[in-house]
């Protein structure tokens, strides 16, 4: 019942507040324990008082890990700023533990920043097993020789005082304690618990309340330091949100009306949080029997005339290819998006990676163009969805949107959208078909074509996965399937006449320009700042559409000495003595531009298991420039 | 009279015939499946506009196109899942499913028990002929024992699927089977299946000539489906006919009918009530 490490009590207003500029805070529990809860809740209350943050969550693998294991680590990274970030940064600076083991977890994987602060749950000193006093006494000891920071927490002592089990409750503790170091408003603090526990009545409100004042007293009489990180209040509302969060409600905003799913990870949340409120705003969702299923379910249902999307993750989109073919072929409206993850196959369900994006562009069979882009942080998930119904109704076609597991747990603070009749998709033309106007009347220009609607006065027609006329009728003759295939095509490269070159970030020529896609653009932004800094010669160009590509690329390419493509994927690299440029396999968009604009693109990818960091990608710039040409 | 002429059944009025001459083969009892289809559309009083026809891949999939409606030939085995979809989209709609025994069995099974599993208001019509046929003759899980299939050289040997049993064993709130020979009660039995509230099944016993039957020295299509009659019977016999005169052991006509609550109106009904909660 000792904490060994207890300062003297002080009155909490003669401990001066360190000014800084940002932190890095991670909370590991047990998986069950809540410390997922209470990284996000602190996010949210930092965000709310105008800092800038990005959450991400540490996810065990298993849904009941062993206790007390490495991999069994469960928790949340906060990265706390005085401005904005978008992403979720390099190493630690502060550490809540509550048990030695998930924190060895994160050592191994080098994720704290040496040197810095522990707050490590002391009951494990005392315990009756004596393989884990061992354990932590070892740790401890070990921690402290190599120079990090540790003080000893007595949470579960603490939280005993106020709760019978404190694996229930230690995790708002924690949050108050953390509310006190960094200085942050706990009216807020309690409009967090209010939100949380709101649901579970008064009783649960008042208790969790009383831990969070317990830990917030707990760290003003005992922490010797504490932290403030500037603050600026936004002037407009915000919204603090996952990315996943972000896409159920791009998808309500966009005026779809059917989401159609089977269970998958990280994909599946989305659903989880449509399921509660899609109904509201007259959507369905619909879990389907299978993968395959539900994409049929969202055709049938655009077919009928509703905006249909289906949700999934890499095994899952694979499933789907065969019916996305099909609306491919039958030009339904289709929104399709993909939460990738790492693969191939069940691979690391939990874990970031960009590893879809090649079947995302040539998936299926045959010729079969469809739209592909990517969201490249939270608030762009939420436009993106609106923006992919738009050209999956103007053109008739299927759009991809792909997502990742780093945007899918990840939250960040964006302006709250306000809603616009423009996101709607505007009433599905219900008038009587004229008698010679025909299913597929493509537009010599854009290849675009009617969508007729069961129902419809005079638009009985047949819809067919097989080669078809302009009357939809089967085509045997090769000239009728050609011509069908050349219009299919056509439609992308309308598409392509509207897009917008993408904005060059830093200078618009140079000698290195990093090129990467969604949800790395936060960390390659930071690196090349942090380059440029220095005065080299660094950019970076981050691509929203990857089917078609929008214009004006290869010019920007070739203002550049060398394009380095970053990604999230697989990438073989010349440093291995196997590897040559004769068989070098190249990470996904660096095959792309190099087969689409015949320019020499480099090429770094990772696929850890952790979202790239900007660190690394730092490093990468810096060997980069210079190596010599 | 003139009125009794006008509500006649016309086949043409509800074919595309600038679609033919169809695929089917000479001796094929899909074009009876069709037309006892049509018929009961036409009974039943549906508007063809309201019609919807979701079919899947095979033979059985490529006679929804010639129907004047709004026909949907989908993917091999999935038209149940996109009928789901637009059925659920469009309640307004009247959709019917063609499928075949491969078709709706195998590739398509796993859709099949959760469309019967949720009872929504859907007609599937199974057509049956024992054999994969637009793909050259392989064997399908309705394939008879000992039948010759361009995949079983030496015969079936694999037990055969009692769709109407699955149908039934899965929750399907109508269950039916019927073969082409007996055509006026096949499309009653289509009647009373479209006008069932919930998801029907009807099994239609069809017959390959040119694949199936010749593979198997059958004969041609009138000696194949007189081996049918001889092979079923009607439920409405009862018990009193013995095992001899029913060597399949397999019944026709309605089999199963329960007025368990339909998908949409019961899931509509759960969520008003839940959201005013």
């Amino acid at each position: 019942m000792s904490t060994r490490k207890q300062s003297v009590p002080r009155s909490p207003v003669s401990k001066p507040a360190m000014a800084i500029d940002e932190h890095i805070v991670e909370i590991l529990s047990d998986s069950g324990e809540g410390a997922q809860k209470c990284g996000q809740s602190f996010g949210s209350i930092a965000a709310k008082m105008g800092k800038g943050i990005w959450t991400l969550e540490i996810i065990p693998a298993e849904i009941q890990p062993p206790a007390r294991s490495i991999e069994g680590g469960s928790g949340n990274r906060i990265r706390v700023a005085g401005h904005p970030v978008a992403n979720g940064g390099d190493q630690a600076d502060l550490v809540v533990a509550f048990n030695e083991q998930v924190l060895l977890g994160r050592l191994q994987a080098n994720e704290l920043k040496p040197g810095c602060i522990i707050l490590l749950e002391d009951k494990w000193r005392t315990s009756p097993d004596a393989g884990i006093v061992a354990s932590y006494t070892r740790v401890y000891d070990d921690l402290l020789a190599r120079g990090f920071c540790v003080y000893e927490v007595p949470m579960e002592v603490e939280c005993l005082k106020l709760v019978s089990d404190p694996r229930r409750g230690k995790n708002m503790f924690v949050l108050g304690l953390l509310c006190s170091l960094y200085s942050l408003d706990m009216q807020l603090a309690k409009e967090q618990i209010q939100f949380i526990f709101g649901r579970k009545g008064e009783l649960v409100v008042t208790s969790n309340n009383r831990l969070l004042e317990a830990g917030w007293t707990w760290a003003e009489n005992n922490l010797d330091f504490k932290y403030k990180i500037p603050t600026t209040p936004a002037k407009e509302a915000h919204i603090v949100v996952s990315g996943n969060i972000a896409l159920g409600l791009g998808i309500m905003a966009s005026g779809m009306e059917v989401c159609s799913m089977y269970p998958i990870t990280p994909a599946t949340s989305v659903s989880h949080y449509l399921s509660d409120v899609f109904e509201k705003v007259g959507g369905v969702v619909h879990q389907a029997e299978d993968e395959i299923a539900a994409c049929a379910f969202a055709i049938g249902a655009s077919y009928a005339g509703k905006c249909a999307v289906t949700i999934t993750s890499g095994p899952g989109y694979s499933l789907k290819q065969e019916c996305i073919g099909l609306a491919v072929m039958t030009e339904i409206p289709l929104v399709v998006i993909d939460v990738q993850r790492g693969g191939p196959s069940t691979g690391q369900p939990t874990k970031a990676e960009q590893g879809d994006l090649m079947t995302a562009i040539f998936g299926s069979h045959g010729d079969a163009p469809k739209v592909v882009m990517a969201a490249s942080d939270i608030e762009d998930c939420f436009y993106s969805v609106i923006t992919a119904r738009k050209i999956a109704e103007t053109f008739n076609t299927v759009v991809v949107l792909l997502s990742d597991a780093s945007l899918a747990t990840a939250q960040q603070p964006f302006t709250r959208p306000q809603f616009s009749e423009e996101w709607l998709a505007p009433p599905v033309d219900q008038s009587p078909v004229h008698d010679d106007d025909e299913p597929y009347d493509w537009d010599a220009g854009t290849g675009q074509s009617n969508r007729f609607i069961p129902g419809q006065p005079n638009g009985m027609h047949t819809l067919t996965g097989l080669a078809h006329d302009r009357t939809s009728s089967v085509a045997y003759n090769l000239e009728i399937n050609r011509d069908a295939i050349q219009h299919r095509s056509l439609k992308l490269a309308a598409l392509q006449k509207t897009l917008k070159p993408p904005p060059v970030f830093g200078d618009d020529e140079g000698e290195l320009l990093v090129i990467g896609w969604g949800s790395t653009k936060g960390a390659i932004r930071e690196a090349v700042d942090r380059v440029r800094a220095d005065g080299r010669s660094v950019s970076a160009l981050h691509l929203r559409f990857l089917q078609p590509m929008a214009s004006g690329i290869k010019e920007i390419l070739q203002r550049f000495d060398r394009v380095l493509a970053v990604e999230n994927n697989w990438a073989d690299s010349l440093d291995d003595a196997m590897i040559d440029e004769d068989n070098r396999r190249y990470s996904s968009l660096a095959w792309l531009l190099r087969a689409k604009y015949l320019i020499d693109v480099d090429c770094w990818g990772e696929v850890g298991e952790q979202p790239i960091k900007p660190g690394t990608v730092e490093r990468i710039i810096r060997q980069h420039l210079d190596r010599e040409q | 009279m003139s009125d009794v002429a006008q509500n006649q059944f016309n086949i043409r009025e509800y074919i595309r015939e600038n679609l033919f001459p169809h695929f089917m083969c000479p001796g094929c009892g899909h074009g009876i499946a069709l037309r006892a289809l049509l018929n009961a559309v036409h009974d039943l009083g549906i508007d063809k506009n309201q019609l919807a026809i979701v079919s899947g891949i095979g033979c059985s999939g490529r006679v929804g196109a010639y129907i004047d409606a709004n026909t949907f030939h989908t993917t091999h085995g999935r038209p149940l899942a996109f009928a789901t979809g637009l059925k659920l989209a469009r309640p307004d709609l009247e959709v019917i499913v063609i499928t075949g025994d491969g078709d709706c069995l195998a590739i398509g099974g796993n859709h099949l028990i959760h469309a019967c599993r949720r009872n929504l208001n859907l007609t599937c019509l199974m057509l049956n002929n024992e054999v994969y046929g637009m793909t050259g003759g392989q064997v399908s899980p309705t394939t008879s024992a000992d039948r010759f299939t361009t995949t079983t050289q030496y015969g079936n040997h694999e037990p055969i699927f009692d769709a109407c049993k699955l149908a039934e064993g899965a929750g399907a709130g109508f269950v039916g089977r019927e073969m082409t020979l007996q055509t006026p009660a096949l499309r009653d039995l289509i009647k009373e299946a479209i006008a069932h509230d919930g998801f029907s099944f009807i099994e239609v016993l069809s017959d390959c000539t040119e694949i199936f039957g010749r593979k198997n020295d059958m004969g041609e299509s009138a000696e194949m489906v007189l081996a049918q009659k001889a092979d079923f019977r009607s439920v409405s016999y009862g018990t009193e006919i013995g095992e001899t005169f029913k060597p399949r052991g397999m019944k026709t006509g309605v089999l199963l009918r329960d007025d368990r609550p339909e998908y949409a109106m019961a899931y509509k009904r759960h969520n008003e009530k839940k959201l005013k909660q």
